[in-house]
């Protein structure tokens, strides 16, 4: 994949990817859910039905996830009922890490955080070869 | 390489302001047995402990040093078991402030803030050096050459009216309150009506006094405000080179803050009701985090060629407004509920207790005043695009900030809320060096698009 290849194409999270987002959501919530049923079972179902819904809160806000490479920006939109929107001028690009962990490498993803002198943006799990493209890129543009 | 060189006793002193809390740890176990012998034996404790926190303060004296270079580059070094080493070039700072209040100013010493470029606030480097070594330090990483000096003319004379002004409004308000603290006359034969009609009675005798009071309070923190700025304005200069803007002044407290001309993020012209009424607009600076609370300069309405001279490329934001048509009410919001709640307090209060009106009058009037800040807020607050830079208005309290950016390297953060997205609505956010943020409230989709664009066609 090119450069050029990659500024046609919006780069989402894939299935795979909102998967390892879900589980890693999941996991405190099962850690504090014993500690919860252990009060009364009513709290503990209350409990396990809020986490649920936040995890499948994460899982919309992950479908809604894309990131688009421009000539000068990189934009990140996400969220159906409460959309954002961040765009990053390119050339204000200060580091790029990228990091896979043995979940995300199952998955096939990788998370990319692009920094920036003002903000900061984070790509959840997506696709590892368009990352390490984007991470490739990003880092030429970086002074 | 020029000499290792150690900081000034001061620092010590600012470790030992932080750590001395830990003295009273033994104090309020004292307090609590209340007894001649926990009290001895907590100042032997405060003692042992005053000693090794000095001690502490001398190893941090020791072992901690700087040294400047020829080329400028600036070496903080920290060697007490471990070796730490931070190195700062002259070039890559945005801003540096020297301060010297009286107190630095009776020790010889001065605090030394320099900020990097890009760096959060929390990344600065704060130094306490001798007065000649935070001189020399700032001549030698951001060297001021050929500079073309202004004098504020009249910022002294204006500072003094309105202090005169302030001071006798808190006399004024003075009289008035040792008026209301007349004796509550407790005779027998107000003893004699019932405890509650004695307590209503006392509350309103003496709340109006207690509010006159309170605005006494206020007038003279206001005054020592004012008294403040205008010990700040006296022998003010601000000065420009090719690369650099400063400014330098203070009579008791000194003060000079350097910038580099290429790291403003932003300038602001803030406007508040006193600046409204006096014709005189303060212009603040930010470069990367270092956001300083004095104004680079003040111009007069019709006067503006020193600001055309300092700040060439800064647009003044249009006098133009976005579409008001179903604009959020979030305005309104901090300042909108307190003044409900008083209002429906002094309607309340004008049946069940009217001697309390006047005093509840005090703080409605007060969020009335910041509610007309919203409202100010609600018709002016916005974006524009201005010759390729972006050029916004914000409502903060009762100042109106007029600002225009600098800085090539924004980013922005678009969000809306269900409510928003029905109206085609949205908030701004830009975010700049050092992580500061300039918030857009409510602004119409398509006011905003310009602005999204323009990033992807800047060069």
């Amino acid at each position: 994949m090119t450069e050029q290849e990659l500024r046609r194409t919006a780069v989402i999270i894939p299935p795979t990817g909102r998967a390892v987002l879900c589980v890693w959501a999941a996991v405190p919530g099962l850690f504090a859910a014993p500690f919860v049923f252990w009060q009364s079972i009513v709290a503990g179902a209350g409990f396990c039905l809020l986490w649920g819904f936040l995890v499948y809160c994460l899982w919309a806000r992950a479908c809604s996830f894309a990131a688009v490479l421009g000539e000068r920006t990189v934009t990140v939109y996400s969220g159906v009922a409460l959309p954002v929107r961040q765009v990053l001028p390119r050339r204000a690009v200060t580091s790029v890490r990228l990091l896979r962990t043995p979940l995300l490498r199952l998955g096939g993803v990788s998370l990319l955080i692009v920094a920036a002198p003002g903000a900061k943006l984070f790509l959840p799990a997506i696709p590892a070869q368009q990352a390490g493209l984007l991470a490739h890129i990003l880092a030429e543009d970086a002074p | 390489m020029t000499r290792q060189r150690h900081y000034h006793p001061l620092a010590a002193l600012h470790f030992l302001r932080k750590a001395v809390v830990v003295c009273l740890l033994p104090l309020a176990n004292a307090l609590l047995e209340f007894s001649l012998n926990a009290l001895l034996t907590a100042l032997r404790q405060d003692a042992a402990l005053l000693l090794f926190l000095c001690g502490a303060s001398s190893i941090l004296l020791e072992a901690s040093s700087w040294a400047l270079d020829e080329a400028g580059v600036l070496r903080l070094r920290w060697a007490f078991i471990s070796k730490r080493e931070r190195i700062i070039r002259g070039e890559a700072l945005a801003a540096l402030t020297i301060e010297r209040p009286l107190f630095f100013r009776l020790l010889g010493a001065s605090r030394v803030v320099l900020y990097p470029v890009g760096q959060p606030a929390k990344r600065a480097v704060t130094l306490y050096l001798h007065k000649e070594d935070a001189q020399e330090l700032a001549d030698r990483l951001m060297p001021v050459r050929d500079p073309v000096c202004h004098r504020a003319a009249g910022g002294e004379r204006a500072a003094l009216v309105v202090l005169g002004a302030n001071g006798l409004s808190t006399l004024a308000l003075t009289y008035l309150a040792i008026r209301q603290s007349r004796p509550f006359p407790l005779t027998a034969e107000a003893v004699a009506l019932s405890r509650l009609n004695v307590l209503v009675r006392f509350a309103a005798h003496w709340l109006p006094a207690g509010a006159a009071w309170i605005l006494v309070l206020t007038g003279s923190l206001f005054g020592i405000s004012l008294a403040r700025s205008f010990v700040q304005t006296v022998h003010y200069a601000v000065w420009h080179t090719a690369d650099q803007l400063g400014s330098r002044g203070g009579w008791l407290s000194r003060f000079e803050f350097r910038v580099r001309s290429s790291e403003i993020s932003y300038a602001d012209v803030r406007v508040s009701p006193i600046a409204r009424l006096m014709k005189r607009w303060p212009v603040f600076v930010v470069a990367g985090s270092c956001r300083p609370e004095l104004p680079l300069f003040v111009y007069r309405s019709g006067q503006e060629e020193l600001f055309r001279e300092l700040l060439p490329e800064f647009r003044m934001p249009p006098d133009t407004r976005h579409d008001l048509t179903h604009r959020s009410a979030v305005f309104f919001a901090p300042a909108g509920i307190p003044f409900g709640l008083c209002l429906l307090l002094v309607l309340v209060s004008r049946s069940v207790l009217p001697a309390l009106t006047g005093t509840l009058l005090i703080p409605t009037a007060v969020f009335a005043v910041f509610l007309a800040g919203g409202l100010m807020g609600w018709l002016k607050e916005g974006i524009w695009l201005r010759e390729g830079r972006f050029t916004l208005r914000r409502q903060k309290g009762v100042y109106l900030h007029c600002i225009c950016v600098f800085h090539p390297d924004v980013c922005l953060h678009t969000f809306q809320s269900p409510w928003a997205a029905r109206y085609q609505r949205m908030t701004l956010t830009l975010a700049l060096p050092g992580q500061v943020r300039l918030k857009v409230r409510s602004i119409p989709v398509r006011d905003a698009a310009p602005c999204l664009n323009a990033l992807e066609q800047k060069t």
